[in-house]
């Protein structure tokens, strides 16, 4: 209970409630401008922190928060576990390699092609939620993997016939005309206004993951979100109360694809490169460890788990560096095993201790603010 | 579109009718030649034992399956052939066996989502009124997870979701289904009272003494025909009745 009392339905159906709550976002939105610029600060951190190396992390973290995000609707709230996951992904790329300016592609504009990338995987993605409608839980799994392979197919044949076995380059976007006019849209050294390095992609990426994580927020908020709640605690319910299970479970898989495919598009622009061997059964499994570790069912926990996924290797990279640790040659020889290690304990610790995950953490901070110094 | 044809000879029009209903599960016969007529302001129920056909008939009106021959009638309108969502928007209603609540939803959520089809928010907000009315102890609940109600509660949170939905008639499958018996009492007297409200009653039982104590008339299902059809009162006295349903020994 947040002591704060709502009137009318418009009152309830607010985003940002509380003046608390206002000012967080205006303080947050500032941090968000101002990170980038402290991160491009020359100094060398104690102890060799790592402070650079944030920057890609960042970035990643925000291009996977909606897909994470994205998993989480159609898992967390509708109840439909899909391995088709990072299948979008690789449409996202695939729309971007053939329409997009990458090796072979039609060169059209980023900007129509990201919206694009969307409506593909839409209209993929309902096509993939189609044994949704007979099948559940593990058989849908298993219905759904075989898309990945698929996909990967897919993306590998337009590479052998289209690019060659290098794999497709992705070449910069850059920042539309009618932004140039912006006092911090400067050119770059050859008087083009590319979007490349960690520092530019920031700036894009943030307003764009905003704008789906808004987006699916609002979904989840109207009818059709409370539709997508209630297939998933009990579909014969949901059916007898007027809604139509096989259009809602389509929806979800719709806008969850979608997302994830417009991510799809992000990730291979701002990696630049993708080939058919850039696409592992593994992504899934990131997915889920950000899902669960970040807060199942909640869109916010989707950005806190990718920003674990991509920020806890960045920290062990340089922990086992550190004096002391360094002594230790298999922690070097091994790291990426570790990480994984890490990722597994964290797991297993936040479905024992906290299995709202780091959403659940940051609700019990908040809570913990809203009543200082009180408690009950 | 075919009519419902007066019956009754007093220029009723029944406002749920099925007629004639055969209906199949792949090659296996499980309803013949069903015929059902709910009047307006009626409790009627549909008796009958295990694998009679009871659920199969809900189905039917509800649309989960078609029947093969026969149609499905709703206020004169045939709706057999329509999506389930489409008869719920026309006015049926289901509470289910064994409730079926959303249970990580509130008890306020779940009421809401029981008005899914409609977009009249004064409506809908009189009809919450109605239904905090009839169950004030749903009210004390509303911001409540509905899973951690008690069943009692829970049948109460279930008839409420289906009454937001304003049916034309409101089917219950099997009220007394694992319910204390104290509960199923409870249980009958909440639909006594909702339909001393205005709502017609379609109540799909095995308790059969529980039901016609409250039903208008009944039917009597075995192995997929309907065996009897009577008023209530003429059906607890029927001597085929009492020895086949009622359980008392001669």
């Amino acid at each position: 209970m947040s002591g704060k009392y709502v009137n009318d339905y418009r009152q309830d159906l607010r985003l940002f409630r509380t003046t608390p709550k206002k000012v967080l976002l205006v303080v947050g939105l500032l941090a968000a401008i101002a990170l980038p610029y402290l991160i491009q600060i020359q100094w060398t951190p104690p102890f060799g922190f790592p402070w650079k190396a944030w920057a890609k992390a960042i970035n990643l973290a925000l291009i996977w928060s909606i897909g994470a995000a994205a998993f989480n609707l159609l898992l967390g709230y509708t109840g439909q576990i899909s391995t088709a996951h990072a299948a979008f992904l690789i449409l996202g790329a695939l729309t971007g390699a053939v329409l997009g300016e990458a090796s072979a592609g039609l060169g059209w504009s980023f900007w129509l092609v990201l919206p694009l990338g969307g409506v593909v995987g839409a209209v993929i993605g309902a096509l993939v939620g189609l044994p949704a409608l007979r099948v559940r839980g593990l058989y849908l799994f298993m219905a759904t993997l075989a898309v990945h392979f698929a996909a990967i197919l897919g993306f590998k044949m337009y590479q052998v016939a289209q690019v060659g076995f290098t794999g497709v380059r992705y070449f910069p976007p850059e920042v539309p005309s009618f932004l140039h006019w912006l006092p911090f849209v400067t050119p770059d050294a050859n008087g083009q206004f590319l979007i490349q390095g960690d520092f530019r992609w920031y700036f894009v990426l943030v307003p764009i993951t905003l704008g789906c994580l808004l987006f699916m927020v609002n979904v989840l908020r109207s009818a059709e979100g409370r539709a997508f709640v209630a297939i998933r605690d009990n579909d014969v319910a949901a059916s007898l109360l007027g809604i139509n299970v096989a259009r809602t479970k389509l929806l979800a898989f719709a806008v969850s694809s979608a997302m994830v495919t417009i991510s799809g598009v992000l990730l291979s622009f701002f990696v630049t490169a993708r080939s058919d061997e850039s696409w592992s059964i593994e992504i899934i499994l990131d997915v889920a460890i950000m899902t669960v570790v970040g807060g199942f069912s909640t869109i916010v926990g989707g950005v806190f788990g990718a920003f674990f996924f991509f920020m806890t290797p960045v920290l062990f990279n340089w922990i086992r560096d550190l004096p002391l640790f360094d002594r230790f040659t298999f922690i070097d020889t091994y790291g990426s095993q570790i990480d994984l290690a890490i990722f597994g304990v964290a797991i297993v610790l936040v479905l024992v201790f906290k299995p709202e995950g780091l959403a659940g953490v940051w609700e019990d901070t908040k809570r913990y603010f809203r009543t200082w110094p009180f408690r009950y | 579109m075919e009519t419902g044809a007066d019956r009754g000879g007093d220029g009723r029009r029944p406002i749920l009718e099925l007629r004639d209903v055969d209906t199949h599960y792949g090659p296996i016969q499980i309803l013949k030649d069903v015929t059902i007529e709910i009047y307006p302001g009626e409790i009627v129920c549909l008796l009958g034992g295990n694998a009679s056909g009871k659920t199969t008939t809900l189905k039917t009106i509800l649309g989960y399956v078609e029947p093969s021959h026969g149609a499905v009638f709703l206020d004169g309108e045939e709706i057999s052939g329509l999506p389930t969502q489409e008869r719920v928007r026309r006015g049926i209603s289901m509470v289910p066996e064994n409730r079926r609540l959303f249970k990580r939803m509130t008890v306020r959520e779940n009421l809401e989502m029981g008005a899914y089809l409609r977009d009249d928010r004064e409506g809908i907000e009189e009809d919450m009124e109605r239904v905090f009315e009839l169950f004030p102890r749903v009210k004390d609940r509303l911001n409540q997870r509905a899973g951690t109600l008690s069943g009692g509660e829970q049948q109460m949170v279930a008839v409420g979701r289906a009454l937001m939905a304003r049916p034309k008639v409101l089917l219950m499958d099997e009220p007394s289904m694992g319910l204390a018996p104290v509960l199923v009492a409870q249980n009958f007297e909440i639909i006594e009272q909702i339909h001393e409200q205005g709502t017609t009653v379609f109540v799909v039982e095995q308790n059969a003494n529980m039901a016609l104590s409250i039903a208008d008339r009944g039917y009597v299902l075995q192995t997929g025909q309907i065996v009897l059809a009577d008023t209530a009162s003429a059906l607890l006295e029927n001597p085929e009745m009492k020895k086949a349903y009622l359980g008392e020994l001669e």
